[in-house]
């Protein structure tokens, strides 16, 4: 039973069945129960062969046991978000090859809306959800389990081999369609074994859910809370505008989130001084950590221990740390952004150059090690362009894509080499909105930068558009939220005379962004 | 007093209304603009800061909830609150 990464709260539930495992909704549920919950979800998934189970759900009990419930059989869950227009699921739908998913009623509209691209054979299990709320069209094409005829809950626990799939996370592709990456039991195993011996945490920690299940770094909280019988609090979709009042009243001690969320919460003065003593730990991840942030949050939570954390879902949740040191004048920074500090000591890096030489001080950073997936699913040519090997040597390496310099042992991050940029946490290709928008329009000259921007952060993305191109642009935004997830819809698009060029004739960025009012 | 903050908020919002091909009379006071769709949370702390530069107030989202000002409705209690009517 060791490999599957359920052991983690199979042994919690084992010792810690009577304590606050989940709290969603103010509502909580004990180890018992969750326990409980996911085995009404695996008996009815282990009368299908099907490997992977589609999780179509925001942050709900449902796909808490869904999950769980998954992974307890030996199966892997492909998470989907609701919140992404129905053009991306049904592509990662068909991607993933998912004729089987546990749903919850966010999930269930959208499955509704995609119903006419679904196998015929597609099976919806249900768990919450009443028999007469589920449409008379579903229940004709699909086979559905709903809360009435989902009443048997069996324990029945599968070991699986270590490199096979826990999850599979699907990424932004430059090309416009979602790379896969799919997570072995072995690399999560790896990631938390690690953690949770770095950090002093147990049973009686709270620790916040803010991101959303397709985002890896709601593993680590899911597992790393679990493996200790903590409990996970999930901050409401809406709280996570305004998350103080929660975190005070549920006296939260282990917060994870993306610097932007500090950023808003600094910026609507929810960040007072000792405004969260409970706190005990605080992680970032997801971007570039400003060195103001994390002072500004030292201040709201002085009980708390610091860290930034670094990783691509390529190489499982996260793969170095730099624990930020209270005093401010000690903090390591490069450009205002917070050092992303060590390697995980249990895993290999190295530096590359242009030409793919090893170098020392600065390049592009390569990872190795128990935490290094193995490719992307189904797509050879994209490992190919990511992964590889040095001559001589078996061992797999991945290359991040990001910048960084060694200084005094810690890592610092520079840029990304093809100028990726995240917004909010994710990953945005502006490619991947140019041709969105070249697509509708037909016009060739369409350019998007992302502003104002701080190391890789930006706020917002703006779209430039050749003034000969006669479209509306309401229409071009309105048609640009149907085929993108929101954080890839620009704020505004501008339609241009004339191109700033630079002395090499390429598109001036800093020209550009002048002309934004 | 109440029915002119309301008014203010809905005019406030006008550009995105016209945006998503709406008008004034399609919002539901009482119901949070983010659940009918209207603003997503970036937008919506955009149209705080407008609040609270344009009624010169500043409100203390530390010890407030979302469901408390997330409504045309609720903001305005809490704008005409602030300014001791």
């Amino acid at each position: 039973m060791n490999n599957n990464i359920i052991s983690f709260f199979n042994d919690s539930t084992f010792k810690y069945g009577d304590k606050v495992a989940l709290v969603v909704d103010d509502i909580h549920y004990t180890y018992n129960d969750l326990s409980y919950k996911t085995g009404i979800v695996s008996t009815v998934l282990k009368n299908y062969k099907h490997q992977r189970v589609g999780i179509f759900g925001l942050r709900s009990l449902t796909c808490y046991q869904g999950i769980l419930g998954t992974l307890a059989i030996g199966k892997t869950y492909v998470p989907i978000n609701p919140k992404f227009p129905t053009e991306r699921n049904k592509t990662i739908t068909s991607l993933a090859d998912l004729e089987i998913f546990v749903v919850d009623r966010f999930g269930l509209e959208q499955i509704y809306e995609m119903s006419d691209s679904l196998k015929k054979t597609t099976v919806i299990i249900c768990p919450n959800i009443k028999e007469q709320d589920i449409s008379e069209t579903l229940k004709h094409k699909f086979k559905i389990f709903t809360s009435e005829s989902m009443t048997e809950s069996s324990i029945d626990y599968h070991d699986v081999d270590e490199s096979q799939p826990a999850y599979i996370m699907f990424t932004s592709g430059s090309t416009g369609v979602p790379k896969g990456v799919p997570v072995s039991h072995k690399n999560v195993s790896s990631y938390i074994n690690y953690l949770k011996k770095r950090y002093d945490i147990d049973s009686n920690d709270r620790f916040s859910q803010t991101f959303d299940l397709t985002f890896d770094l709601s593993v680590h909280d899911m597992f790393l809370s679990w493996s200790v019988g903590a409990s996970l609090y999930i901050i409401p979709e809406k709280t996570l505008m305004a998350p103080a009042k929660f975190i005070k009243e549920n006296k939260l001690t282990v917060w994870f989130s993306v610097p932007s969320l500090v950023q808003f919460m600094n910026k609507f003065r929810m960040l007072k001084e000792n405004s969260f003593p409970s706190l005990h730990y605080s992680l970032f991840c997801g971007e570039a950590l400003p060195k103001s942030i994390a002072t500004a949050w030292q201040k709201a939570g002085p009980n708390s221990t610091l860290e930034n954390i670094y990783g691509p879902t390529e190489a499982t949740i996260g793969i170095s740390h730099y624990q930020i040191p209270k005093e401010e004048s000690e903090i390591l920074e490069y450009n205002g952004v917070v050092s992303i500090g060590e390697i995980f000591n249990t895993q290999d890096y190295c530096l590359v150059d242009e030409e793919g030489k090893v170098t020392e001080k600065y390049g592009e950073l390569c990872l190795s090690g128990t935490q290094l997936t193995s490719g992307y699913y189904n797509n050879p040519q994209k490992t190919a362009e990511s992964y590889f090997k040095f001559p001589n040597e078996d061992k797999s390496w991945y290359k991040t894509g990001d910048i960084v310099k060694l200084e005094n042992k810690n890592l610092f991050y520079i840029s990304r080499k093809d100028f990726q940029v995240k917004i909010r946490g994710y990953r945005i290709e502006l490619d991947e909105i140019n041709l969105r928008i070249r697509e509708y329009t037909n016009c060739d000259l369409v350019y998007t930068i992302p502003y104002p921007l701080s190391g890789e952060v930006a706020e917002n993305l703006y779209s430039f558009i050749d003034c000969d191109c006669n479209f509306d642009k309401n229409l071009i935004l309105k048609y640009l939220k149907v085929k993108l997830p929101d954080y890839m819809v620009p704020k505004d698009i501008l339609f241009l005379e004339e191109f700033p060029l630079n002395s090499n004739g390429k598109i001036d960025i800093k020209k550009l962004s002048t002309k934004i009012g | 007093m109440e029915n002119t903050t309301k008014n203010k908020l809905i005019d406030l919002i006008q550009p995105k209304l016209k945006e998503l091909g709406l008008t004034a009379r399609d919002i539901d006071t009482k119901e949070s603009l983010l659940n009918q769709g209207i603003l997503d949370s970036m937008s919506f702390l955009e149209f705080i800061v407008d609040i609270e530069s344009i009624f010169n107030i500043e409100f203390d989202f530390s010890e407030l909830d979302p469901s408390e000002f997330t409504s045309i409705e609720c903001l305005a209690a809490l704008i005409n609150d602030r300014n001791g009517n």
